[in-house]
């Protein structure tokens, strides 16, 4: 093999943190639709090369980038295999009326869902900001 | 968020207007508000009283926050934690509120479509 271990530790890592960066920036613009196969494949290249590279020269120069490497990668294909919603548990369907509910809105005042009363209205549950 | 703040025209053309509700804290939601110059209510659910009710929970979310590590408030890397949070879900309701439309996202990394839906407003409340 003609890669030295040390290009290969770095190589790793960069290709980590690069696709980590591509893949956060697509799914902040809603880009994202079905699984990123391109992201997943250059993940498992970063994870088999920064092994490659410990396995081949187990130094401290390798060794960093490369479990920083695989870290990066190892943590991307784990979130991506846990991104499955427990659907199944909602306790409204259609047809059916809303519960009624009340929560502090933005502004601090009490927000009351009485208040939607003869309103059309798209209720949005979301995950929170970033 | 902001998406819907940029559709709310097109949803007021069918009288539907947004209220949108999350597991963040009364301090973050006004954060958000100011931030995305959100003018529909952002309700805030910290302790998922109402997710829990309407059973959109999630519990092992993950959340990237930017606030564990810092250095004067500089973050210094975006942290991913696992949350209870609410599984991202869009109830269309109508003046009697009945249920007309629901949407939730099989994959919690999707946010939902507009295309999606403006099709199911324009199903319900066609102009």
């Amino acid at each position: 093999m003609g890669i030295s271990p040390q290009i290969l530790a770095v190589a790793a890592l960069g290709i980590a943190v690069a696709t980590w960066g591509f893949y956060l920036v697509a799914l902040a613009k809603n880009t994202l639709s079905g699984l990123p196969w391109g992201s997943i494949a250059l993940m498992l290249v970063a994870l088999a090369g920064g092994a490659y590279a410990i396995v081949g020269l187990s130094t401290a120069p390798v060794i960093a980038p490369a479990a920083v490497g695989i870290t990066m990668s190892g943590l991307f294909l784990g979130l991506l295999s846990i991104r499955k919603t427990p659907i199944g548990a909602i306790t409204v369907a259609v047809g059916g009326h809303i519960l009624p509910f009340s929560a502090q809105s933005a502004t601090g005042s009490p927000f009351d869902s009485a208040s939607l009363a003869g309103q059309r209205v798209l209720l949005k549950f979301f995950r929170g900001s970033w | 968020m902001r998406r819907f703040e940029e559709l709310k025209g097109e949803l007021a053309k069918h009288g539907v207007t947004v209220v949108a509700l999350s597991k963040d804290s009364l301090a973050d939601v006004t954060m958000q508000a100011k931030r995305d110059k959100l003018s529909f209510p952002l309700l805030s659910d910290p302790h998922l009283k109402v997710i829990r009710q309407y059973g959109v929970e999630h519990h092992k979310g993950v959340e990237f926050s930017t606030a564990r590590f810092s250095i004067g408030g500089i973050p210094l890397a975006l942290v991913p934690s696992v949350k209870a949070m609410a599984i991202p879900t869009s109830l269309l309701i109508d003046e009697e509120g009945v249920i007309r439309w629901i949407d939730q996202a099989e994959d919690y990394r999707l946010r939902s479509d507009e295309k999606r839906v403006m099709q199911a407003v324009q199903d319900a409340f066609p102009l």
